[in-house]
């Protein structure tokens, strides 16, 4: 019962985090969350996984944040939302209630008890899910490289080969252009 | 290395290597096309073999640690489809691509997407499950997105994105409800569960997180921006494969939780008859030819649950059949209508270097300057308007004597219904073909450029394979009947 | 006890985050909202191993859902730059069209 209040904190963080006007402090409050879910996975005994739930999610992931808003700048947004709040607040109950009268009572399964070590587990019973896992690394990679790509710094790059390549869509097109292609 | 495990990591191998071979040489970017090419090849030697040893020895099981790849019926067909899409595909993209930045990438992602279906297909772990489709999703991003510099094509891929990632959640969640309460992640072990309410609760999150991909109708938002604003290559395979895969993702699970198999049957009907109607509906109104041919996408996944709900409710095997039958005759009929609308679209504007949608009245008098695409586009759209002795005529009729079959009059409502969308789907694809052969050509198709022989060579495959599908549908009922039958196998029935 | 205190608290972080990707209308914080999700669907899984006594399985499974939905994060990030590249914006509304 000691992750008590790291899951309280954390929901509290998410809820910050919703509602953080500025993009970086979402963010921070993003690595909060992460922090407490680590603490609490420790709490149960899942060491290992805490430990890269720290580095990755609270460390790696809040670093690309960081570096993402750095890149785009911190605009805040206001104005209403496309749901209005309320109605999505109760939407969300709903579903989350739904959710839990088929949940509840929990009766989890516990006939198994055979404990490898977390290692064993990933690297022998697990070992094509860690495989796969270098492939979405890969397809990740290749999305984000392919997504950031720019054409005149290729064009540069490959002394004219494309030199005629097309950039007209650097200044925003008006928006009767965008309206007229749509059905 | 038995050929059915080599059949499944081979385009997970190849993928890198397909996109250093386009990296190594960066004036010569289409090695990465040949390389694509050899690798398609070399997994077509290795599904022939699978597909030999399994109708000898019955499906084929590979294990590594406690996850099991099975080679069965279902896996044989959709990787039969995936393959063939991916090679014409591939083949297609020849001129279609070249010059495009990141061409080596997106040969690289096309066959990390397709090795991922493949994995998906043969997955008898719920987990396992779960990360196949996980990679599918993360490898069709950038695909989606491809036209990364084009404002439309950014939308596409964010609401893309954003709908796929809280679908994939809910499917996660789906899995740590059955892991708690089962304690076990193997499909088969789970069939032998029994019932309870928690089961049923992780069985919706999974009808809902799944139903994103499959565009299960509230859920389908994504499906015609993703599909419209894609290079053509890449809306063949999501309209073709992708989706279809979603749906046989959520088949195995549903049908591993199978205590319940009617109720499921249930829910499968009703969404078959609101994705048909509303896939239509939505097609009447649609200006632009690749949006259209978005929405029947729609329709005809209504089809095919159709086909599967009668299966589920009722226990009919051919309606699991007919279904698998639709699903593949529509994965080559879609395919030859997106190839031939892109080739369409290559020839009226990109051609031009301009990016304007292709629109109905852009195809006015295609058919006399373009005759080969305008009649692989006809066979194409009047096969999927289900038009006897084309290839969707018969995967639909399979289907409806299977509602027939079962004697039920909900069922038989349900088929007379389908048959009246298969009537309303031809008020939006005859225009099509009306408009392709008229007499005064648009000012698009003046000034058209000519098509290159590559795509030419594409279409004239696939649509000889839709004919001749249409023709002699027992062509295919050994990938169909055994499909049928594994899923039947799964339902206990 | 334990288990059901657990459960409620991923239910609660999944109605946070559901409740972002309804309300929140600027593709940065969309994706913060993701992360939300899916951190609870990570946390869901290593629950689930220490309630049915298998929580090095449980360990694994979520050591792939926390690389896997990293991935999707980052190529959200970029669409997220991208998207502010060309429309100057990172309001979902600008992209005109994301409702319909």
């Amino acid at each position: 019962m000691e992750f008590l209040p790291f899951l309280l904190g954390s929901v509290i963080c998410g809820f910050f985090a919703v509602r953080a006007a500025r993009l970086l402090h979402a963010a921070l409050w993003l690595a909060g969350i992460s922090v407490l879910i680590a603490l609490m996975m420790y709490q149960l005994g899942a060491w290992e996984i805490a430990i890269i739930e720290l580095s990755v999610g609270a460390g790696l992931v809040t670093v690309l944040f960081v570096f993402a808003i750095a890149v785009i700048g911190d605009e805040p947004i206001s104005g209403r939302s496309l749901t209005p709040k309320l109605l999505a607040a109760a939407l969300v109950a709903a579903a989350v209630l739904l959710l839990s009268f088929f949940l509840f009572p929990v009766e989890a399964n516990s006939a198994v008890s055979v404990q490898s070590s977390f290692a064993a587990t990933l690297w022998q019973d697990r070992v094509l899910d860690a495989l796969l896992q270098v492939m979405l690394i890969f397809a990740g990679v290749l999305g984000v490289m392919g997504l950031l790509d720019e054409p005149k710094v290729r064009a540069a790059e490959e002394s004219g080969l494309h030199a005629e390549t097309p950039a007209p869509f650097d200044q925003p097109a008006p928006d009767s252009h965008l309206e007229e292609e749509r059905v | 290395m038995t050929p059915s495990l080599a059949l499944i990591g081979l385009p997970l191998v190849s993928s890198p290597l397909v996109y250093f071979a386009g990296r190594a040489d960066r004036r010569h970017a289409a090695w990465s096309r040949i390389a694509a090419l050899l690798s398609l090849l070399i997994a077509w030697v290795l599904f022939v073999q699978s597909a030999t040893q399994f109708s000898m020895s019955g499906a084929l099981d590979s294990t590594i640690g406690m996850i099991t790849l099975r080679i069965d019926g279902i896996s044989l067909l959709l990787t039969a489809v995936v393959l063939t899409l991916a090679t014409f595909v591939t083949l297609y993209s020849d001129r279609y691509m070249m010059g495009e930045m990141g061409e080596e990438k997106y040969y690289a992602l096309v066959i990390a997407m397709s090795g991922a279906m493949i994995g998906l297909a043969c997955a008898a772990d719920l987990f396992n499950l779960w990360v196949w489709f996980e990679l599918m999703t993360v490898s069709s991003f950038l695909l989606v997105a491809f036209y990364c510099q084009r404002r439309l094509a950014l939308e596409a891929g964010v609401k893309y994105l954003v709908q796929s990632a809280v679908g994939s959640v809910l499917v996660l969640l789906g899995v740590a409800l059955i892991f708690a309460v089962t304690g076990t992640l193997r499909l088969d072990e789970l069939a032998l569960a029994g019932e309870s309410l928690a089961l049923i609760g992780a069985g919706g999150l999974f009808v809902i997180g799944f139903g994103v991909k499959i565009a299960l109708v509230p859920m389908h938002t994504w499906l015609p921006d993703a599909h419209s604003q894609a290079p053509s290559g890449i809306s063949t395979l999501l309209s073709g494969v992708v989706i279809e895969a979603g749906l046989i993702a959520l088949l195995r699970v549903i049908g591993a939780l199978a205590g319940i198999a009617e109720s499921w049957g249930v829910l499968l009907l009703a969404f078959a008859a609101i994705n048909m109607l509303f896939g239509n509906l939505m097609a009447l109104r649609q200006k632009q030819v690749k949006r259209l041919l978005a929405f029947s996408s729609l329709s005809h996944i209504g089809y095919m649950l159709l086909g599967f709900g009668i299966a589920f409710y009722a226990g009919t095997p051919d309606g699991a059949a007919g279904g698998f039958f639709h699903l593949l005759t529509h994965g080559l009929m879609k395919g030859l209508a997106f190839l031939a609308a892109g080739a369409l679209l290559y020839g009226l504007h990109l051609a031009h270097e301009r990016h304007d949608p292709l629109t109905v009245n852009d195809l006015a008098g295609a058919g006399k300057r373009y005759p080969l695409a305008a009649l692989s586009l006809s066979i194409a759209v009047l096969g999927l308007g289900g038009l006897p002795p084309l290839a969707g005529f018969m995967s639909k009729w399979q289907i409806f004597t299977a509602g027939f079959e079962t004697q039920d009059l909900v069922l038989m409502l349900l088929v007379i219904f389908a048959a009246l969308n298969s009537v309303l789907s031809l008020a939006y694809y005859a225009p099509l073909v009306n408009r392709m052969y008229r007499d005064h050509p648009s000012s698009a198709v003046q000034q058209g450029k000519p098509i290159p022989l590559s795509m030419q060579l594409t279409l004239i495959g696939l649509a000889v394979l839709v004919v001749a599908i249409g023709v002699l549908p027992s062509l295919v009922s050994w990938l169909t009947e055994p499909a049928g039958s594994t899923l039947m196998l799964a339902l206990g029935r | 006890m334990t288990g059901t205190i657990l459960v409620i608290g991923v239910l609660a972080l999944i109605g946070v985050g559901l409740y972002g990707m309804m309300i929140l209308h600027n593709v940065l914080k969309l994706v913060v909202a993701l992360q939300i999700l899916t951190k609870a669907a990570a946390l869901a899984l290593v629950a689930a191993g220490y309630m049915n006594g298998q929580l090095q399985l449980g360990q694994s499974l979520a050591l792939t859902v926390i690389v896997a939905d990293t991935m999707v994060a980052v190529v959200g990030l970029a669409l997220a730059v991208q998207v502010r590249r060309h429309f100057g914006t990172l309001d979902t509304r600008a992209l005109s069209t994301l409702k319909r």
